[in-house]
């Protein structure tokens, strides 16, 4: 294993946030970016606040998972771009492996669970 | 009875209490009075029109080259900001009808801002009380006013004690995920 990805391994688990600001800096953006590219991808159901997203941005500078790559101006407002490192790019490649993996678990114990349930309750809806 | 244009309200609020100083300036706002200037131990207000508005606290000292970038992200998600004292920044938006937005959207990043200010409040505790502590143990001067400033010091210090453990405490409380007015 690489130094690379023994130093990704280590950044993770990643707060929610976390991930979401990491997985939208696959390509360039300034914060403002980030913000509506996490609604969009998420439908509007997750929502980042300008707080958590400034917090989220100095721990990933500092981390060095991402890095800053210059300016954007746009109507005479301008703002920072961020982009991944190579660091952020391993770290975002295991987070995405971590997560499936629990995913897959989780699926299987889901299944057995729903089945249990109709078994004991018969066909009707489960009631919490 | 005559209109003022301006107002100053004597009031100051605990750290761990920041929803609290919110939703009074919320009521504020609701009432004809636009915060003009935060200022630690007093408030300016300026007389306007009624106005649903949304306050939230941010404490944060933003180093001068990451002023613009800090600011930009909240005006940019919509947040004016309305003024700053002391690390503690003022921002404030319209209220919509939908819950109340949030500055801080996950209990992580509300439990780094209190952690943030715990480091500063120490910080300031250990500048400001180590050479009366050293002093303490040495030669005081005697008489009716220096013990009047012992008390006085001795009555700040446990303030300050009392300061420290219950933003401690604030940092616990979300750290086990009571933090329940940022929940999603």
């Amino acid at each position: 294993m690489s130094e690379t990805d023994e130093r990704a391994r280590r950044a993770l688990p990643l707060t929610e946030a976390t991930y979401y600001v990491l997985v939208s800096l696959v390509e360039p953006r300034h914060g403002y970016g980030i913000m509506q590219n996490v609604a969009a991808l998420s439908g509007g159901a997750v929502r980042i606040g300008p707080g958590t997203l400034y917090g989220a941005l100095t721990n990933l500078l500092k981390q060095g998972l991402i890095e800053r790559a210059g300016d954007e101006e746009t109507e005479g407002e301008r703002r920072k771009v961020y982009g991944l490192t190579a660091l952020g790019r391993s770290v975002v490649l295991f987070e995405c492996e971590r997560l499936e993996m629990m995913a897959r678990i989780g699926r299987v114990a889901a299944d057995r669970i729903r089945e249990q349930e109709s078994e004991k309750n018969g066909p009707k809806e489960p009631t919490s | 009875m005559s209109e003022k244009m301006t107002k100053t309200v004597i009031r100051a609020f605990w750290a761990w209490n920041s929803e609290k100083e919110e939703r009074w300036l919320g009521r504020m706002a609701a009432q004809g009075w636009r915060l003009a200037a935060p200022r630690g131990v007093y408030y300016r207000f300026e007389k306007a029109e009624p106005a649903a508005v949304v306050f939230r606290l941010d404490w944060r000292s933003p180093k001068k080259a990451e002023r613009a970038e800090y600011l930009g992200l909240f005006q940019d998600a919509g947040w004016e900001h309305a003024g700053e004292f002391g690390g503690w920044h003022y921002f404030r938006t319209p209220a919509g009808d939908g819950p109340p937005p949030e500055i801080h959207t996950d209990p992580e990043s509300r439990m780094d801002m209190y952690r943030r200010l715990l480091g500063f409040i120490s910080i300031i505790f250990i500048a400001v009380w180590v050479p009366f502590f050293t002093r303490l143990t040495g030669r005081w001067p005697s008489g009716t006013v220096w013990s009047a400033f012992r008390v006085f010091q001795a009555l700040l210090t446990v303030l300050w004690i009392y300061i420290l453990v219950r933003v401690g405490l604030k940092v616990r409380e979300l750290k086990r995920g009571k933090g329940a007015e940022v929940k999603p």
